[in-house]
């Protein structure tokens, strides 16, 4: 009895101790943090998008155009679309505007082409308005054109016969379709005009009349679309119908599309740099622009970005290896810098200190346009054709 | 600059393409396209001519380095103005396309030179079609392709025109003719 007394006394002693220890404990912990609030699932709205969010559309493999806030490098939103879709915004912000085609079994089955106008803030399908065909290929900026006032859209067609059907989207239907035999693509160009660039190396402007019937003017034929073709990426300003568009050789056409189509007089990249024109001479290695969206215009400051490697001709995909910025008054290249990553899409904002986007293999970088300096490096945004929100497509 | 000469030799090419489809419609719409516009620049028969120096100072960088052994690969000489999945890597072949798939009547065209006899080939590049992307053996040469404008020649076009699907498969080589 005695000893199991004495062990009884121990472990009453022990408890004590160990009581007294969790009190002081107690007293030390500090106190615990309020319960997290039950949440509830709701969904974000994009903002009212400004001259630095971009625009990337991956149009092949994983789909959608993707939105980022080029001061933050943060993905903002994805617009849904199917392979091989064109995006454009309404020029007063408010709709996303995607022409898509998709198969009623997958696959297979009835093609069915559409427009579908999506709110520019939530997203959500406002209408659809069917199209009567449009051509698939990836990468082009300008198959799908918005007039500057927002009235009308220019879906490009192909199949295999040349095209451009208008779209009236205030009364969310089709008004036509104007063949443009030789010709691709459907720029927007002011409130009531389309510009596509032709086969015999002539520019073609379809204008509308009060009806939205389209009829075709042709400029002189200026560049060999055999030879030297223009990049199908160029830029447009669609409020004043001036464009800039590059060559394979590296030429500059600087474009008046607001009237009559004129023939425009080119001047070289590789003479803006004290270079001698390229050489299109096989062995002849020489600077070239290069890539799927190979030239910004930042047209505040008339100032031109341009993707260029080192190459023989015909090597008008190859991605840019260094970056040319040239000022298109003095046709001068002000800097010449190596790029850290070849890219081959290049995009300019508009606004009065722009950002520069270049994008590769799924990788955006963002950079101030003035210094050339990185400010971001943006993992899995997509690859695809660039495209900011101000006047300059 | 365009090269009206070739005409008569795209016609005739158009109508031997003809001949080999019963997509009739799809290449009378094409051809009514260019009868529709004479001005419009065709085949690159004139490449062919204009590039008849098959000395090695004469040829492309894709020539030069061309091989005629391993058709799975991007420098076999039929595919110098080829983008896309080799259907060789894909269950089909250089002028085959893998079950399950379509070729496509429409085909952009290359001028490519088979290194063995120093001939200049026109070659048909041929979708096939109704099945998911390959997605093997991708590649993209660009030996003379041009912009959308200028649609034979060029190799970003989903061309499975006049098939039951125009979803892209893999992309053929086909020998349509000499280019000399």
């Amino acid at each position: 009895m005695g000893g199991i007394g004495r062990m009884r006394q121990r472990i009453s002693v022990i408890a004590a101790l160990l009581s007294a220890a969790g009190v002081q404990a107690q007293a030390q912990t500090p106190p615990r943090p309020p319960e997290l609030p039950v949440e509830e699932s709701d969904v974000a709205a994009l903002p009212v998008l400004g001259p630095r969010v971009v625009m990337v559309n991956t149009n092949w493999g994983s789909t959608g155009a993707r939105l980022f806030d080029g001061d933050t490098g943060k993905m903002l939103g994805l617009i849904h679309e199917a392979q091989l879709s064109n995006v454009a915004l309404d020029p007063a912000g408010r709709y996303f505007y995607v022409a898509e085609s998709i198969w009623t079994k997958g696959n297979r089955g009835t093609r069915q082409d559409m427009l579908t106008v999506r709110d520019a803030r939530t997203l959500k399908v406002v209408r659809e308005i069917a199209l009567p065909g449009r051509l698939l290929v990836g990468t082009r900026k300008h198959d799908l054109g918005i007039s500057a006032d927002g009235r009308y859209a220019y879906v490009y067609d192909f199949d295999p016969a040349s095209s451009i059907i208008v779209v009236d989207l205030v009364r969310s239907r089709v008004l036509g379709r104007t063949e443009v035999p030789g010709c691709g693509l459907s720029a927007a160009i002011g409130a009531a005009a389309s510009l596509s660039l032709c086969a015999d190396g002539a520019l073609a402007v379809t204008t509308l009349d009060a009806r939205g019937r389209g009829s075709v003017s042709r400029s002189e034929s200026f560049f060999s679309a055999e030879n030297d073709p223009i990049f199908d990426n160029f830029a447009v300003d669609t409020a004043s119908g001036a464009a800039m568009m590059l060559s394979y050789t590296g030429l500059v056409y600087p474009v008046d599309a607001s009237g009559e189509p004129k023939a425009p007089t080119p001047w070289s990249v590789q003479e803006a740099a004290g270079l001698p024109r390229a050489s299109t001479a096989p062995l002849a290695v020489n600077w070239l622009p290069g890539g799927r969206q190979p030239m910004a215009w930042h047209k505040p400051s008339g100032r031109l970005f341009v993707l260029m490697h080192m190459g023989e001709y015909w090597s008008q995909k190859e991605p840019g290896t260094e970056l040319w910025v040239i000022d298109s008054a003095t046709r001068r290249v002000l800097t010449r810098k190596k790029l850290k990553h070849k890219a081959s899409f290049v995009e300019v904002s508009q606004d009065a200190q722009p950002l520069l986007f270049l994008n590769e293999e799924e990788t955006l970088w963002v950079l101030d346009a003035a210094t050339l300096e990185q400010k971001h490096e943006i993992a899995n945004a997509g690859g695809g054709t660039l495209t900011t929100f101000g006047p300059v497509r | 600059m365009p090269d009206h000469s070739s005409d008569a030799r795209f016609e005739r090419l158009l109508r031997r393409l003809a001949g080999h489809s019963s997509r009739r419609g799809i290449l009378a719409r094409l051809g009514a396209t260019i009868v529709a516009a004479p001005v419009f620049p065709l085949l690159p028969v004139s490449h062919a001519q204009s590039g008849k120096d098959r000395s090695v100072r004469g040829k492309t960088g894709f020539a030069r380095t061309a091989q005629t052994k391993d058709d799975t690969q991007c420098d076999y000489w039929r595919y110098c103005a080829i983008d896309g999945s080799l259907c060789t890597c894909c269950g089909g072949g250089v002028h085959t396309c893998p079950p399950g798939t379509e070729p496509s009547p429409t085909s952009w065209v290359g001028t490519c030179i088979n290194p063995d006899d120093g001939r200049a080939y026109l070659i048909a590049y041929r979708d096939c079609c109704g099945s998911s992307a390959c997605n093997r053996c991708n590649c993209d040469n660009t030996d003379r392709a041009t912009e959308i404008y200028r649609p034979s020649t060029n190799n970003d076009i989903i061309w499975c025109f006049g098939v039951s699907s125009m979803e892209y498969h893999c992309s053929t080589a086909v020998v349509v003719g000499t280019a000399e």
